[in-house]
């Protein structure tokens, strides 16, 4: 092999593309930037820091398994050593996890290191074939080769070259995919599977030694067995929630029966309810609210879900549904982790009081008016992206975050996101646009374009630019009306953001059309737009999939297309 | 019941307890794997984000087993200091 560093790399790199796409292949550059881009010291360092967990542990249990016959000549109780044991081989299980995860990314670091290596390699012989031929710098290579007979040395230099290249490309897939599945597996769920039985013992155990009734309180049981309790997050929201049910103000009186009654729903339908965020209606407001279907304070992965118009806290029990279906779908598809899907009715919907409790009339008059632009989604932001920060207090430290949107609340999770809303990912379905805060996906502070997801359905006209501009226009009746009331549309290949390959569950009954008769498809559209434009739609089929896919962070078995 | 003996398992247990603990693992470490180090592919942005939340389970797994021994270990010297106080009143102090 030899290299011929004092000509210019990258004048020879350009006439490889340009060969390799004259001859029809895909142009290897690419390729050869992917593998070589890799770090796989940071990969390493990985490998280190798992690596030492798995020694602690090692030695943890060690020392543990030293304790045991010291214990067993001390007392004669067998329960006290199955205790200890149980612990040891908790730890024991989760080193194996980790040991796991460890070798695959040693091996994957192999791979990806020596694919490094032979990549450099191809590129280098590449290029010194090439040169060899005499290829004059700046010659169309192809041209020039076939001028001085050396074509089949060239295109066969090429090529080899690309093919190389994708093979290690797939060789350096294989290993991550080997490495993800590794990484499926959450180390602590042996640890807290003993956790929880300890818990469990404690309790009974307390609550049958003690003769005090107080004791079969769980907070006396902790005190008594020192175990901690868990704080409830919604403590001080469910107390607020018991004074409005009983407050004569009909409006305060209504939010909180319908709030309640959606806690019901998601206890009944979820497991677990968690009430995040409350505060009360009132005549001038619809009030806020958000329930957690499942724990959020064990939650590997958090999703809060905004919806879109006409919605309102007192109908929230409406939405849960689709908050159940997201986590069953996100547990279903990753069965180790838990998933909690937050329902959040936190911002002012435009179009609420057709759903909501009745509001003074100025209050419904603005209310209405806010369906013809972004500027109640964008205040939303704001409140959302506060909202995520307390969710995030509440959740385990290594939770991944992730907001979906739907319609105009898709807006809003767009505009939290501009404001910096800490999250790992955002899934825009059925947006209107992305708010007038951003022009590309690039714009986001805090999330790279590549976790910005989208879902438009072709049918569904609220996504594309019509409706931008019959409520720019009915928004700007008197003023220069905006042709983008809403800010960009995020499935726009322009916009940069992963567009979801998905198709609609829904298909509309068409009506016959009259040939010629101007607007005679009208209905039609309208048809297919109210069986398109659901958030249940968005939230089922393989668009379901997809938005769970995204929650649990397996971006690799998402669907993506060329944005329209 | 040899209350020396369970004393002496409880040091022992202690001693798992530190070497579990978040000042031998670290509350929280450091995550070396960024956005685009392995790749800016589905799949290498996948292993990005899961590698790094597993390294932080694994120290709360270690941690929260840290704690379980711990308590476990308290609960054996409790047991013991009261089986010496059952003991010493069972047998009655000296005359």
């Amino acid at each position: 092999m030899t290299r011929l560093a004092w000509r210019s790399p990258s004048v020879v790199r350009a006439a490889i593309r340009q060969a390799a796409l004259d001859m029809g292949l895909a142009d290897p550059l690419p390729i050869a930037d992917e593998i070589l881009g890799v770090d796989v010291d940071a990969l390493h360092q990985w490998f280190a820091a798992a690596a030492r967990t798995s020694v602690h542990l090692w030695q943890g249990t060690s020392r543990l398994a030293d304790a045991l016959p010291v214990l067993a000549a001390g007392w004669s109780s067998q329960a006290p050593v199955h205790a200890i044991n149980g612990q040891r081989q908790a730890g024991l299980a989760s080193r194996e996890v980790i040991g796991a995860q460890v070798d695959a990314a040693d091996a994957a670091g192999a791979t990806l290191r020596q694919s490094r290596v032979l990549a450099d390699d191809a590129l280098a012989d590449a290029e010194g074939a090439i040169y060899g031929t005499g290829w004059p710098q700046g010659d169309d290579l192809l041209r020039s080769a076939a001028e001085h007979q050396k074509l089949l040395e060239v295109s066969g230099a090429i090529a080899g070259l690309c093919h190389r290249l994708e093979d290690l490309r797939s060789r350096n897939e294989n290993a991550l995919h080997t490495l993800a599945a590794a990484l499926r597996t959450d180390p602590r769920d042996p640890v807290e599977q003993v956790v929880s039985a300890h818990a469990a013992t404690s309790a009974s155990a307390a609550g049958a030694l003690s003769s005090d009734p107080a004791a079969s309180n769980p907070a006396d049981i902790g005190q008594v067995t020192g175990a901690g309790i868990n704080p409830t997050p919604d403590r001080a929201n469910l107390d607020r929630l018991a004074q409005d049910l009983r407050s004569t103000d009909f409006a305060v009186l209504a939010m909180a029966m319908g709030v309640s009654a959606a806690l019901q729903k998601a206890r009944t339908d979820g497991g677990v309810a968690q009430l995040l965020v409350y505060e009360s209606a009132n005549s001038g407001s619809q009030g806020r609210a958000a329930i957690s279907v499942g724990d959020i304070a064990s939650a590997d992965n958090v999703a809060v879900l905004a919806p879109g118009v006409t919605n309102a806290p007192v109908s929230m029990a409406d939405g849960i549904p689709d908050a159940v279906a997201l986590r069953d779908a996100a547990q279903q598809q990753a069965p180790g982790d838990s998933t909690a899907v937050v329902a959040w009715y936190g911002y002012d919907i435009p179009l609420s009081w057709t759903n909501g409790v009745p509001v003074n009339a100025i209050s419904t008059l603005t209310n209405a008016v806010a369906a013809l632009d972004d500027d109640n989604a964008r205040a939303g932001g704001d409140l959302l992206a506060g909202d995520i920060e307390q969710f995030h207090d509440m959740a385990p430290a290594a939770a991944r975050f992730v907001s979906v949107g739907f319609s105009m609340g898709a807006t809003t999770v767009s505009a939290a996101s501009a404001r910096g809303a800490r999250v790992d990912d955002m899934v825009l379905l059925a947006s209107p646009g992305a708010s007038r805060d951003v022009e590309t996906a690039a714009d986001y502070p805090d999330l790279p374009a590549e976790h910005a997801f989208v879902v438009a359905y072709e049918q569904d006209a609220v996504t594309t630019g019509p409706t931008d501009v019959l409520a720019g226009i009915a928004g700007g009746m008197g003023w220069l009306p905006s042709l983008t009331p809403f800010g960009p549309d995020p499935a726009d290949a322009d916009f940069g953001a992963q567009v979801i390959d998905v198709q609609t569950n829904t298909s509309a009954t068409r009506l016959p059309e009259i040939p010629f008769l101007p607007l005679s498809g009208l209905p039609n559209d309208v048809l297919e737009l109210a069986a398109t434009h659901q958030e249940a739609n968005y939230l089922s089929g393989e668009s379901l999939a997809a938005v769970a896919a995204v929650v649990n962070g397996r971006y690799s078995e998402v669907p993506i297309k060329t944005g329209r | 019941m040899e209350t020396a003996l369970i004393r002496q398992a409880a040091d022992v247990l202690d001693d798992a307890s530190t070497v579990l603990g978040p000042d031998r693992t670290g509350g929280a470490a450091r995550c070396p794997l960024v956005e685009g180090s392995l790749g800016h592919s589905a799949l290498g942005r996948e292993v990005v984000g899961a590698a790094n939340r597993r390294v932080l389970q694994s120290i709360e797994a270690a941690n929260r087993l840290a704690g379980l021994i711990g308590e476990t270990a308290r609960t054996l010297r409790s047991t013991a200091t009261a089986f010496e106080a059952a003991e010493y009143s069972s047998i009655g102090p000296p005359r």
